[in-house]
């Protein structure tokens, strides 16, 4: 996805997206109220455009749809679920589709959650947003993890598959830094409120590889079990 | 926008049928009411139809996407969401959308070759006053076109008219992409403050 997302608003509104940006311009609007304002706003402009061209409609077209829609059955008023969204481990999934769908996912809709989390959730997903924008951002892949990486922001953001397994009662997924001075804890896994793993935003300063174990529960000072991801980082 | 909706029913539709808003004919619609679908057939009609003929030049194509947008519309009633915008705003979003779409389908990508060919020697403000019912609208969005740069103007008209993607109109305008990008919304945005859409 582009840096500049914010500024498709204009071409969505008048559907001068070709089909691959328009949807991902409509998962950026899922994470973004001021896209998705200005696009509102935007298509009601763009509606007056229509109405100027509006002229007299063909005298048999009435009777065509009229007839139509008597045989037509209407939709039901409730939407459908959204389809859960394919894992990002996929290999034909781009960079970029990769990042929407983690975006999705972190943003998983149909689960009620805090306020608090959901906001925590909008805010990570906007830092990958970014991470995976960035005009240099690298991608490595190992086993059931990705980093995608940019040195520009100085920043990355680890992310674990669903075949990695969520840890046992008693235990915890922890993150590590693996540098040539040495091995530093990132913290905890955390999950989305839609159980996923959640995506691991770090500094990429001096780290060649991003290591994960299971740690007893709180995590350790050190790991102690052999890694479950082993990532480098480009 | 409700204003002008009844304004142009008045323009399109027998006398009196503007009694309701476009907003509660659709809730009525969403009940499987047909002759309140008939009654927004007037309202919406020729806003679609018109906007179709514009992207897609073609009358026999026109008629047949306006009746499918019209009956898409009727099927999608039931999901209707007010706050995303107007009636008139959906309909018409939905109508240029499917304009758009067919004139990028397959079938018609030898007659957008031509339209592509004929294009340089065009001048789409001109083209906007033609075809138009809508006197109001018309004259008020043509002083509003007038607000814009040049470079906003052109490729406002480029994508909404011939359906253009934005690379489309960059290369039709030997404008970088990003450029042309920003003056799509720039553009737009002017055209709102000037239009006064809240
Ligand atoms: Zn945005």
């Amino acid at each position: 996805m582009n840096p500049d997302v914010h500024t498709l608003t204009g071409a969505y509104a008048m559907n001068a997206l070709d089909a691959d940006e328009r949807r991902e311009f409509e998962r950026h609007m899922a994470v973004c109220p001021d896209c998705e304002r200005e696009t509102r706003e935007l298509e009601r402009t763009a509606a007056h455009l229509g109405m100027a061209a509006a002229t007299v409609p063909p005298p048999g077209l009435r009777a065509k749809v009229l007839a139509e829609v008597s045989r037509t059955r209407q939709q039901s008023p409730i939407a459908p679920a959204l389809p859960r969204q394919r894992r990002w481990a996929v290999p034909v999934v781009s960079l970029v589709a990769a990042a929407s769908v983690l975006v999705a996912v972190v943003f998983g809709i149909g689960v009620l959650t805090a306020n608090q989390e959901l906001d925590r959730e909008r805010a990570l997903a906007e830092q990958v947003t970014a991470i995976v924008g960035a005009a240099d951002a690298r991608t490595e892949v190992a086993g059931n993890g990705k980093v995608v990486s940019s040195r520009l922001l100085g920043k990355a953001v680890l992310l674990a598959s669903d075949q990695v397994p969520a840890p046992r009662s008693g235990k915890d997924l922890q993150a590590w830094a693996i540098s040539d001075s040495g091995v530093v804890s990132l913290g905890l896994m955390a999950r989305t409120h839609s159980g996923r793993h959640a995506p691991m935003v770090f500094p990429t300063t001096g780290v060649s590889k991003i290591g994960v174990t299971v740690e007893p529960s709180g995590g350790s000072a050190q790991p102690t079990t052999t890694p479950v991801l082993l990532v480098p980082v480009a | 926008m409700r204003d002008r909706a009844r304004a142009v029913s008045q323009l399109h539709g027998p006398a009196g049928v503007a009694t309701l808003t476009p907003e509660e004919l659709v809730q009525q619609v969403a009940r499987g009411d047909e002759a309140a679908f008939g009654q927004l057939y007037e309202v919406l009609a020729g806003p679609i139809y018109g906007v179709v003929l514009r992207v897609l030049r073609d009358q026999a194509q026109s008629e047949e996407v306006a009746q499918e947008v019209l009956v898409e519309l009727w099927r999608t009633a039931t999901r209707y969401a007010p706050d995303k915008g107007s009636v008139l705003t959906w309909a018409l979003t939905v109508a240029h959308r499917r304009a758009v779409d067919r004139v990028r389908s397959a079938q018609s990508s030898a007659d957008r070759e031509d339209r592509a060919g004929r294009l340089d020697a065009g001048r789409p403000f001109d083209e906007v006053s033609e075809q138009v019912t809508a006197r109001l609208e018309r004259e008020q969005v043509r002083i509003c076109l007038k607000a814009l740069t040049d470079l906003q103007r052109e490729a406002v008209l480029l994508a909404y008219y011939r359906g253009y993607t934005y690379r489309e109109v960059a290369e039709l305008l030997g404008s970088p992409l990003g450029t042309v990008k920003t003056r799509l919304r720039d553009g737009l945005i002017r055209l709102r403050d000037c239009l006064g859409v809240a």
